[in-house]
């Protein structure tokens, strides 16, 4: 994806001081991950839904996915990540 | 070695999440999130007094309780639920379960608790023994 936990959050229009955590990560192997290998990481945003919830009040579910490959183009893992982004300037 | 349905594996232990673990974690996660290094931080967003370990930590926690039950094994999917936070000086323990067994796969879920106050995260996992 190319981007750092804040440069994600900036995306979301969230600042990373405001305190993201996570909600689900589920991840998916296709081969073991070695190391001294070279990984090509790619993702996207799946969705960003604007929620409220009792604990949190409003926020905002970010859903995501990386891909790593290796050097051959192979498929090495698949990872959606569910990232909750608490909105306490609107509650 | 055999496996059956509902068989209690060995916990992994953490007997105390050290804050200091978090600060390196920050670096190579390239996630600066205040609530993984300042209390004070924690305390202004009402989440608690003490820092708020990385959820991928959590993760860890869980893939090595698999690992330690299945050596030589290998994960195929998982997917965590963060429940509740996990807080810097709490004893954490990874709680492995079988749920099912197959040709040369387990389905398992684990359960990571807090000594303190129960369930923190869960996890369902299909791990691949080794051959």
């Amino acid at each position: 994806m190319g981007k750092t936990v804040a440069e994600l959050c900036a995306a979301c229009d969230f600042d990373v001081d405001d305190g993201p955590m996570m909600g689900s990560s589920e991840v998916r192997f296709t081969e073991a991950l070695k190391t001294e290998i070279p990984y090509h990481v790619s993702g996207e945003i799946l969705g960003l839904e604007r929620k409220r919830s009792r604990k949190l009040g409003v926020m905002d579910v970010l859903t995501y996915r990386l891909r790593l490959k290796g050097e051959d183009g192979k498929p090495v893992l698949e990872t959606d990540n569910v990232w909750v982004l608490p909105r306490r300037d609107l509650a | 070695m055999t496996y059956i349905q509902g068989q209690a594996l060995l916990p992994f232990v953490i007997d105390r999440i050290d804050p200091q673990s978090m600060k390196q974690w920050a670096v190579f996660l390239a996630d600066p999130n205040p609530i993984h290094l300042d209390a004070a931080a924690v305390r202004a967003k009402g989440l608690g007094d003490r820092v708020i370990n990385q959820g991928p930590i959590n993760v860890a926690y869980m893939m090595n309780a698999l690992l330690q039950a299945f050596p030589g094994g290998r994960i195929e999917s998982m997917t965590s639920r963060f429940l509740d936070n996990v807080y810097g000086g709490e004893r954490i323990i990874a709680h492995p379960t079988i749920n099912a067994v197959e040709e040369g796969r387990i389905i398992c879920s684990v359960s990571l608790e807090s000594m303190d106050r129960g369930v923190v995260c869960t996890a369902d996992a299909v791990v691949i023994l080794k051959e």
